[in-house]
């Protein structure tokens, strides 16, 4: 949050500074040796829940990355549940629990995963663990029309209130249903350092574009970024409790998957990770925070 | 136009002045160029005639000659001797600066000491005159100190167009850049693409690479010495232009006979031209940078001088969500004083701030991000050229460093507050320079620093994992840490012939404070932070070798230096640092080792109608610190293995003359990722090892012409034109690699990003 508040001036500057030009470019890397990648998420939805094995593949290479097939996977809590989580048939390298189920705040659970990764005839044996994070309470969000450097957006303000713990949200949006911030790249991050502890009376968290501007921007590499909301639409925000290692590894990504920023972030680093044994990816688990509003119609024209 | 009677009216009465008042008066002051002290019992020997006058205790001289030309040549102990070539028609005034063997601080390209190349002791020093750097082809005509220096061998600049530059392998922020002995912390206008000096205003700077000059300390690579008019004008006078980008005036006079003063600004308009813009949202955006230097200078009596000196400049960039804007100031003042004719001294105070600010402006979101450094300064400095055997210069300075690392407010909010912290930066130091015979000259001497952190402060302690363990609050004024350093420096040259001669040169440099960057270019965000219980002070070792060769009765200077340097303490960041906004930067900062070494060859033409230089470094950087990159050595981001760079001018005519530079060096080091995972048909790096491959290699051609309509004209307004293209051949030179998702396949492919295709541009520039 701390520096996500500027965004709207730093991202103004550049566009008005940095109108550089782009060109495709051939470059050569090394072919690194795959290492496995696990990504899990348990929430407190009741369904089967899944845990995804892939293979890592060298950058350029042309083919999608493989699933990792055969593999033993299993979850334990520390309610001394245990569940044993089956491939799939139509989907390989995803792994279900037998039967739905809904994940408990609080609770710590532990991933194991047995596979023989690379082949060498020695069962391999990943691990991590995970403590699922609590429900917070909202009070409620109010949608407002206004006016940025003449265009209609809408900013979405909060009420609620903030623990006083370091805390850390990823927050995902439905317009009428449909979810937008559908891939990791488009999930907004927040965090609390700056309103630490007290009650968050109306502060904008997000900024909707009207859609009657969506022409305007139908050019721009971001397009299918943006959210573009109209008045009378239904808008669900959820607003998750994650851990900050979740939190970081999903930043990691966002700030990664593009390489490096002459200007802001360091060198290109690796992505962080709570696998264990060289693997790479994330596990882990929280609770589902939902809450809704309609967008109210535009006076500000 | 004159009548022919009239011309001839002249013609007899110059005949008969010539034939009846037989001689003409010539006088002058004669001062220490660099403190501007007049030099008493200086000697000014006429070479036509074979006599000589001395000067008196105000520095004065005077002598009569007949009709013609002739050569003065005008000595003093301690001082190079100038030669100059004056045209006694009339009684005139002929002011002499001499300048001190020992503080070898060049003003005027013509009134260099033409051997200075082979001579001067000290070696790794890069000198540009305000008018050769003015030659130089600009970015969009924006004349740039800067950039000119990133021209030069072991100069490399830290990215496309920027102002960061890397000295011998050294990083961007190990460089002392001193505007009048003031600290300048940040010297980039527009995000980096100009800097913050006005050539306007400046008398021309000296680049030391690593044998910093005993007096000043603090940094491991580089002194950066840009300094502004110091010569005193005749009359009120001024220089200026019309640029695309900015616009500049400089004015200046004397007030009097002991008084004179100087002005000048910038200003650039782009935010003009953003009024007139079909799009809205750009019609309001202010985007603008200014700067302002004034100079005040009064010489009490021939031993007294005082002078203030003032530097404003600021950025802004603004528009309806809010605005972001940085300033650098500096200022100073000091009092030139002359105890005898063998010690003279200077003291002075400066101060420095830079601060930025970010400001969002919107409903229901509105914020405010403020950080900065203040500096205070105090020096003495004392010159006492005593034989050949005892030139001394010893001295002391003193800075009080203020780092405020960061603030952010927000009504109704508790916002964030980096604390800030205070440090006592101390040096002493004595040096001597010695004439052992005519072939062999040393220059030695030790500088002592101490460093020193001051509450009021929190202070966090880390355990092995960089995490806090502990915290500790010092009261305001309190003193909870100390370090020093010995800063030994020597240096030789030997002369092998009128020619040639063979320097070599040893420097151990320490640095006590280092800008949280971790960025290609650096922003304007970077935070400047000191050593401290967590943080030891960086120190470097340098030793450097050199042959220095002039052609042609110095016409052509050419040189070749090696070097070697060694790092200790190097500060480098852990991987994903969080080095804004965060109070335990310190937990951030990765220290280990590092070297450069590398060798530069240059040739330099100083005369006739082809003017300029070729310059070849061969180099390599690379740093070694155990928790990044799994403690293997890996290459320092401003690594560049071959660097060539080839200015020059060409005088066409009296109306035109051409320059051109063609620079190409290495591409930087980087990262490219070798692997990928896939997480909801999304693709993510994976790298294996810092900096291991290349960006390709940067090249570049720049023209420019310079059109004086009339140069024999007698007006005294006269104007220039000058016509530029910047990145003539439209090399694309990646600033920027990034990765993005292919439309149809989904699967990864890389794309660059370059800043400039061919640039034109458009001065006017005009002087009274």
């Amino acid at each position: 949050m701390k520096r996500k508040i500027f965004q709207p001036v730093f991202y103004t500057l550049i566009y008005i500074l940095l109108t550089g030009c782009t060109a495709d470019i051939d470059i050569k890397t090394n072919d690194s040796e795959p290492v496995i990648v696990i990504y899990g998420l348990l929430t407190n939805e009741y369904k089967k829940q899944s845990v995804r094995l892939t293979r890592s593949s060298p950058y350029f290479s042309q083919e999608k990355n493989e699933a990792v097939s055969g593999a033993v996977v299993r979850i334990t809590s520390s309610l001394n549940e245990e569940f044993n989580l089956m491939e799939s048939q139509s989907e390989k390298g995803t792994y279900e629990t037998t039967d739905s189920l809904s994940a408990k705040a609080g609770i710590t659970y532990r991933l194991n995963i047995q596979v023989d990764f690379d082949g060498d005839g020695i069962v391999d044996t990943y691990e991590a663990e995970t403590v699922m994070q609590p429900a917070i309470s909202l009070d409620s969000i109010r949608i407002k029309p206004l006016r940025i450097m003449g265009e209609s957006y809408y900013a979405l303000n909060l009420y609620a209130t903030d623990s006083p713990d370091e805390d850390y949200y990823i927050c995902n949006y439905f317009v009428n249903d449909t979810l937008k911030t559908d891939r990791i790249s488009r999930y907004r991050m927040l965090g609390d350092e700056i309103v630490n502890g007290e009650y968050i009376n109306g502060l904008t968290i997000e900024y909707f574009l009207d859609r009657k501007e969506a022409k305007k921007h139908e050019n721009e590499d971001n397009f299918d970024d943006l959210i573009f909301v109209s008045p009378g639409d239904h808008i669900t925000i959820e607003m998750n409790k994650v851990e900050k290692s979740y939190y970081l590894f999903i930043i990691d990504c966002q700030m990664e998957m593009k390489g490096e920023n002459p200007f802001f972030g360091g060198p290109a680093s690796n992505i962080r990770t709570n696998i264990s044994k060289g693997g790479t990816g994330f596990f882990s688990a929280y609770t589902i925070n939902r809450i809704e509003a309609s967008v109210p119609a535009d006076e500000t024209n | 136009m004159l009548s022919k009677k009239l011309y001839f009216l002249l013609f007899l009465l110059g005949f008969s002045i010539s034939l009846y008042a037989q001689t003409i008066h010539i006088e002058g002051i004669i001062q220490d160029k660099q403190s501007g002290e007049a030099l008493a019992e200086a000697t000014v020997y006429i070479k036509e005639t074979g006599n000589a006058v001395t000067s008196d205790q105000s520095g004065k001289y005077s002598c009569r000659l007949k009709k013609g030309s002739y050569t003065l040549i005008a000595s003093y102990i301690g001082y190079k001797n100038e030669e100059i070539r004056i045209k006694a028609d009339r009684d005139q005034t002929v002011p002499i600066l001499l300048e001190s063997s020992t503080e070898l601080q060049e003003v005027i390209v013509s009134a260099k000491a033409k051997d200075e190349n082979v001579s001067r002791i000290s070696m790794g020093v890069e000198r540009l005159t305000a008018t050769e750097i003015k030659r130089i082809p600009a970015l969009m005509g924006e004349v740039d100190v800067i950039k000119a220096i990133q021209l030069l061998p072991g100069v490399q600049s830290a990215s496309e167009g920027g102002s960061g530059f890397s000295v011998r392998g050294g990083s961007p922020d190990q460089n002392l850049i001193l505007l009048d002995n003031s600290t300048v912390y940040n010297a980039a206008h527009l995000m980096g693409f100009f800097s913050v000096f006005n050539n306007d205003v400046l008398s021309g700077l000296e680049l030391y690479k690593g044998d910093l000059p005993l007096k000043f300390g603090g940094r491991l690579s580089s002194l950066l010495d840009v300094q502004t008019k110091t010569d005193q004008p005749e009359r009120f006078q001024g220089t200026g232009g019309i640029g695309l980008i900015s616009s500049r005036l400089m004015l200046e006079g004397p007030i009097g006979e002991k008084t004179s003063w100087m002005i000048g600004g910038r200003r650039s308009y782009a935010d003009l031209f953003l009024k007139l813009s079909n799009d809205e949202s750009q019609r309001d955006a202010a985007l603008y940078f200014y700067d302002v230097n004034a100079k005040l200078s009064h010489r009490f009596s021939g031993k007294d001088k005082v002078e203030g000196s003032v530097y404003l400049g600021r950025d802004l960039f603004g528009a309806q969500p809010g605005e972001f804007k940085y300033s650098n100031a500096a200022g100073s003042l000091s009092w030139g004083h002359t105890f005898s004719d063998r010690l003279f001294s200077k003291f002075s105070l400066h101060l420095t701030n830079y601060d930025y600010g970010l400001k969002s402006k919107l409903e229901d979101a509105e914020a405010a991000w403020d950080a900065s450094i203040f500096d205070v300064m105090l020096r003495a400095d004392f010159n006492q050229p005593l034989s050949d055997l005892w030139n001394l210069g010893y001295g002391v300075s003193t800075i009080h460093h203020h780092f405020q690392p960061g603030v952010v407010t927000m009504p109704d909010y508790p916002g964030l507050k980096v604390e800030g912290n205070n440090a006592l930066e101390h040096g002493i130091y004595l040096s001597n320079e010695q004439k052992l015979s005519d072939r062999l000259s040393l220059k030695y001497g030790l500088r002592v620093s101490v460093f020193q952190n001051m509450g009021k402060a929190l202070v966090y302690s880390y355990d092995n994992e960089y995490e806090v363990s502990d915290s500790t609050r010092y009261k305001s004024g309190e003193i909870y840490h100390t370090y020093t350093g010995l800063e030994p420096r020597l240096g030789f040259v030997y002369k092998l012939t009128d020619y040639s001669s063979v320097k070599g040169n040893y420097a151990h440099n320490t640095q006590y404070m280092q800008l949280a960057n971790n960025s290609a270019s650096g922003s304007p965000l970077d935070i400047w932070f000191p050593a401290s219980p967590n943080i030891k002070p960086q120190r470097a070792d340098l030793f450097s070798l050199g042959y220095f060769h002039n052609l042609k009765e110095n016409s052509y200077e050419t040189s070749v230096e090696v070097y070697y340097k060694g790092l200790k303490n190097v500060v480098d960041f852990a991987e994903h640092a969080e080095l804004m906004l965060n109070d335990k930067l310190e937990g951030e900062v990765r220290t280990g080792t590092g070297k450069a070494y590398g060798a530069e060859f240059m040739v330099k033409k100083n005369t006739g109608r082809l003017t300029g230089f070729v310059n070849y470094t061969l180099s390599r950087s690379e740093r070694t610190i155990p928790e990044i990159n799994q403690g293997k050595t890996y290459l320092a981001p401003y690594d560049k293995t071959h660097s060539v760079n080839i200015v020059a001018n060409y005088q066409l005519s009296e109306k035109v003359s051409l320059s051109t530079v063609w620079v190409y060096a290495t591409g930087n080091p980087t990262s490219y990722p070798s692997g990928r995972f896939e997480i909801g048909g999304e693709y993510f790096p994976i790298y294996s090892g810092r900096n291991e491959f290349r960006k390709p290699d940067y090249h570049r051609l720049d023209l420019s012409l310079t059109y004086i309509p009339n140069p024999k004209s007698k007006k005294r307004w006269q104007g220039e034109w000058n016509f530029s293209l910047y990145n003539a051949y439209w090399q694309k030179n990646p600033w920027m690699i990034t990765f993005d998702q292919d439309d149809v396949s989904g699967l990864p492919h890389a794309e660059m990003i370059y800043l400039f295709g061919i640039i034109p541009s458009i001065t006017y520039n005009f002087k009274f």
